[in-house]
């Protein structure tokens, strides 16, 4: 996957697909069993690959923030929300206490809190779910960070909130450029919140590509089977039956012997017997599969097999 | 009671006590609920979370009684029925098919416990039942023998469904019933209980979230705010036309996958206020962009247009 700066870049798949996973290796947080293997993971051009702990301590948080799907998960009950954010203050930036709570203050009211003193003096329990959250993305932003990566971020809220922390971090965007790669299991909040889309199935990414390009004319039969799978008022027939992916995942300790969507397919053919590469379609646009759908047609691609495993 | 109702619920409030922050204090979950079910219908209850759906749904179930107000089943009070006679009638489906099924007992039990309980037929002819209920919700006939921890998500809400079913009730009450499945089994649930709908005429209370599930399956909408009906009505009639704000913003909020689409500018602020205070007026007034000095005091009376019901003292217009 790749991000330019400033875009979004939605990383999108069922649980279990290895999205979060793939956020951890980028932050160099990969847990304690897991081996992290790459050809390479490079921010700005600086590899990520192989730092020590000091090295990433100008990095996480500093550079690259992320903001998790549970608030409660990164936020320490103990603490005011105050104490929490002067802490990472403290961490990362030169500033005098009085700077500091002016920063805090400024931040609050940019995530949209309209008593940010009330709130800072607060724990994190006496907050809402929304709150948590915008209190999360002020934290973010504390070091103007170049990428934030939201694994989840609106997956526990009602959908009045999530459209507004979506909403918000969009607005954010634009005004501090970040890049943002924002993980999701729902393929509506991709639509209008991303540049890009990365769908990914059994820890690979089967299709990339422009949000308008991969949601209107999706290339990979999984992405296609996904979206007709999703009613959408106005469009779907009220009632009609919905389309549906037969099977299920394989388990990811299930030999990469074949291309990993073979058995729910809804065209294969022997030459998906052997692990597939992601394969551009044009320069913007690229699916793991030897017959993609292009321009409503089915093409018939070479079975170019994958370099690396 | 009109004729064709078959789930009556009349000014029903639901109090608990709560002890917040060491104080005693009592929550109204429920502040007057008057809602009809018309027999074979799908009547879809949305609102955010908190706003009492589950309570609702409790008491239509039964499984505990208004603290004022009435809720009855065919004319009987909901908790007048004895255990038995009730899930003769009314089933719930509930969001998690993990923690709903036993893990020690194997699907074939699982799916059967209804009609042991009731003393149903002998072995052989349950064992029959429960072969025709697995293959109605599409389970293979092996994973008789199996356990819930063997299962998929998609699998074990479909082994909920069965043993729902087997009892041939009337009335279904689903709460969030694919919420926390993937999408592309989602859409299997989706569809089977659409599909059984149909074949055995159920009647279905189907609570969910997502406005775009409950615009696919749902006749009428009740939403719901802080405990309250806040809008009744036909699903097209709601999606197309909704005369209170707080629907108009979870419409809005609606995010469908769709190419050039942009994010949703919301006109509503602030969050959901906490039950244990409720603003005075009207409860959504916080958060309303029509709000005005009568919302803050006089708590709009749910009105009739029709088929639709709404409590607005300044609803959005009818398209002309
Ligand atoms: N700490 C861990 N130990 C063992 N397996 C893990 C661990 N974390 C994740 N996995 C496995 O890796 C796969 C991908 O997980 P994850 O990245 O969390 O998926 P997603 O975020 O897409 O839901 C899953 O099969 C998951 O069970
Ligand atoms: N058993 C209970 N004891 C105390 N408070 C409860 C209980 N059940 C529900 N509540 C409260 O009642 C309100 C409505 O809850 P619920 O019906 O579960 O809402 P929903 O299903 O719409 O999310 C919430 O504020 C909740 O905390
Ligand atoms: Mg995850
Ligand atoms: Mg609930």
């Amino acid at each position: 996957m790749t991000l330019d700066a400033g875009e979004t870049l939605a990383v999108v798949g069922e649980s279990g697909c290895g999205k979060s996973l793939s956020a951890m290796a980028i932050t160099g947080l990969v847990p304690p069993r897991a081996k992290l293997i790459a050809d390479r993971i490079a921010l700005k051009g600086k590899s990520l690959l192989g730092l020590r702990e000091r090295e990433w301590r100008g990095i996480r948080g500093r550079r690259i923030a992320v903001v998790f799907q549970d608030p409660m998960t990164s936020l320490d009950p103990c603490y005011t929300i105050e104490d929490q954010m002067r802490e990472i203050g403290r961490q990362h930036l030169a500033l005098d206490a009085r700077a500091l709570r002016a920063r805090m203050l400024d931040l609050l009211r940019q995530v949209g809190i309209s008593s940010p003193e009330t709130r800072l003096s607060q724990y994190p329990h006496q907050l809402s779910g929304g709150l948590r959250q915008r209190v999360m993305i002020a934290i973010a932003l504390m070091c103007e960070p170049e990428l934030i990566i939201a694994d989840e971020p609106t997956t526990a809220l009602d959908v009045t909130i999530q459209a507004q922390v979506l909403r918000l971090l969009a607005d954010l965007q634009k005004e501090h450029g970040f890049g943002l790669i924002l993980i999701t299991h729902d393929l509506g909040v991709v639509a209008g919140a991303a540049d890009r889309i990365a769908v990914m199935y059994a820890g690979q990414v089967v299709e990339s590509g422009p949000t308008d390009t991969v949601l209107s004319a999706p290339a990979h039969p999984y992405t296609e089977g996904l979206l007709h799978s999703i009613p959408v008022p106005g469009r779907t027939a009220r009632g009609a039956p919905l389309g549906f992916i037969p099977g299920v995942v394989p388990r990811p300790d299930a030999p990469h012997t074949a291309c990993g969507f073979i058995n729910r397919c809804s065209r294969p053919v022997s030459a998906c017997a052997t692990p597939i590469a992601l394969m551009p379609i044009d320069p913007a646009h690229a699916a793991r599969c030897i017959r993609p759908c292009l321009g409503g047609q089915i093409v018939e691609r070479h079975p170019a097999t994958e370099t690396a495993a | 009671m009109k004729p064709d109702a078959l789930i009556t619920v009349e000014g029903a409030t639901k109090d608990y006590i709560v002890h917040a922050e060491g104080v005693r204090a009592t929550l109204r979950a429920l502040r007057g609920i008057d809602l009809t079910v018309r027999r074979g219908e799908v009547l879809a209850i949305v609102g955010e979370s908190g706003c009492g759906k589950t309570t609702l749904s409790r008491l239509i179930l039964g499984i505990e009684e208004p603290s004022a107000g009435h809720v009855s089943l065919e004319g009987k009070a909901a908790t007048d029925y004895d255990r038995l006679a009730r899930a003769a009638l009314i089933q719930p489906i509930f969001q998690d098919p993990y923690s709903s099924l036993n893990p020690r007992m194997t699907i074939g039990q699982i799916i059967a416990a209804p009609l042991v309980v009731r003393g149903r037929g002998g072995r052989r002819e349950r064992h029959t039942q429960v072969m025709d209920a697995m293959r109605q919700v599409g389970l293979a006939e092996h994973l008789r023998n199996a356990y819930p921890g063997q299962l998929s998500g998609g699998q074990r809400q479909r082994v909920a469904i069965a043993r729902a079913l087997i009892g041939e009730p009337e009335i279904l009450v689903c709460d969030e019933p694919t919420s926390a499945l993937d999408v592309s089994v989602q859409s299997q649930i989706l569809n089977l209980i659409a599909e059984l709908r149909a074949r055995f005429s159920l009647t279905i209370v189907l609570i969910s979230h997502n406005l775009a599930v409950v615009h696919h399956l749902a006749d009428r909408v009740a939403v719901m705010y802080l405990g309250q009906i806040v809008e009744s009505g036909p699903t097209e009639k709601i999606f197309a036309s909704p005369r209170h704000h707080y629907t108009r913003a979870l419409l809005d909020a609606i995010l469908v996958p769709e190419a050039h689409r942009r994010l949703p500018r919301l006109t509503i602020d602030a969050e959901f206020p906490s039950p244990l205070t409720p603003p005075p007026g009207c409860a959504f007034h916080p958060r309303c962009p029509a709000a005005d000095a009568v919302c803050r005091e006089i708590d709009p009376p749910p009105v009739g247009d029709g088929d639709t019901r709404f409590r607005c003292h300044h609803p959005l217009p009818t398209p002309a």
